[in-house]
């Protein structure tokens, strides 16, 4: 009776095993788009920078265990004309429809810093 | 006799259960790639008086196992240097007059997460730009002399 208990418990839960693993996704990370940036002027102008930061993260399909991060530094330091910074990024990240992974985590930062330094209108 | 056949199937079941349990979380199903691009821009004036001093374009990588490799350096759509050794060093003043000219910085590096710095300086003005992420350089630097 003990034998025939054990066998039945042995079954049933393999079965539960496999119904689980086979309708349960692993644990994955999802991927990570990210891009980070300054841009920066310290000069003798009053005109605020002319200054764009155009960032396009597009994504296909469910991903995971991928990243694409860039950063970017501009700046200007002196002159007491107009200064016109401008910064362009495209991310993509092409995934799978096999249903494993998620959406892409996305990520913006940028600082835009703008400085007046009178100094910089004097002339020696 | 029955009891044995149970136990057997039972056995069997468990194994081939455990073995696609385990394989379920091994092994990168999911296949995927990303692409990126960046460009940098910047646009400043300077007084053609200091032109009679050295405005000196410099490309470098931040750090020592980053390489650059076949940089080219264009102003106003004409070649000027091809460098495939980090840093380069040119002095632009005597390829600008007065005008608006565009001096263009394409090429590439490597590894992708290096990062690359590319300065302009000359009396007075500093112009730099810093990029990092992708392994390619597309940098415009445009000069307004007045």
């Amino acid at each position: 009776m003990k034998v025939k208990l054990l066998a039945f418990s042995l079954l049933s839960g393999s079965t539960f095993l496999l119904v689980g693993a086979s309708l349960t996704n692993s644990a994955s990370a999802q991927c990570v788009m990210a891009d980070v940036s300054v841009q920066y002027n310290i000069s003798g102008s009053r005109q605020p920078t002319d200054r764009t930061n155009d960032v396009r993260q597009d994504s296909n399909g469910r991903c995971r265990g991928n990243s694409v991060v860039t950063t970017g530094v501009q700046g200007n330091v002196g002159g007491n004309g107009r200064v016109e910074q401008r910064r362009t990024v495209r991310q993509q990240i092409n995934g799978s429809n096999d249903g494993i992974g998620g959406k892409p985590v996305k990520v913006r930062v940028n600082v835009p810093i703008d400085v007046y330094n009178p100094a910089d209108n004097l002339r020696y | 006799m029955n009891i044995k056949k149970v136990v057997i199937v039972g056995c069997c079941t468990g194994i081939l259960a455990t073995a696609i349990a385990l394989g379920a979380g091994k092994g990168d199903r999911s296949m995927s790639y990303a692409e990126t691009e960046q460009m940098q821009r910047t646009t400043i004036s300077l007084d053609a008086a200091d032109l009679q001093e050295p405005h000196i374009l410099k490309v470098s990588t931040n750090s020592s196992s980053g390489r650059l490799s076949e940089v080219k350096i264009k102003v106003d759509g004409r070649t000027i240097s091809t460098a495939k050794n980090s840093p380069i060093e040119l002095n632009l003043s005597p390829m600008l007059g007065r005008g608006k000219h565009t001096i263009e910085i394409l090429g590439n590096y490597s590894p992708g997460d290096s990062s690359v710095q590319i300065e302009f300086s000359g009396p007075g003005t500093q112009v730099s730009q810093q990029t990092s992420g992708n392994g390619a350089i597309a940098h415009t630097i445009v000069v307004d002399v007045q």
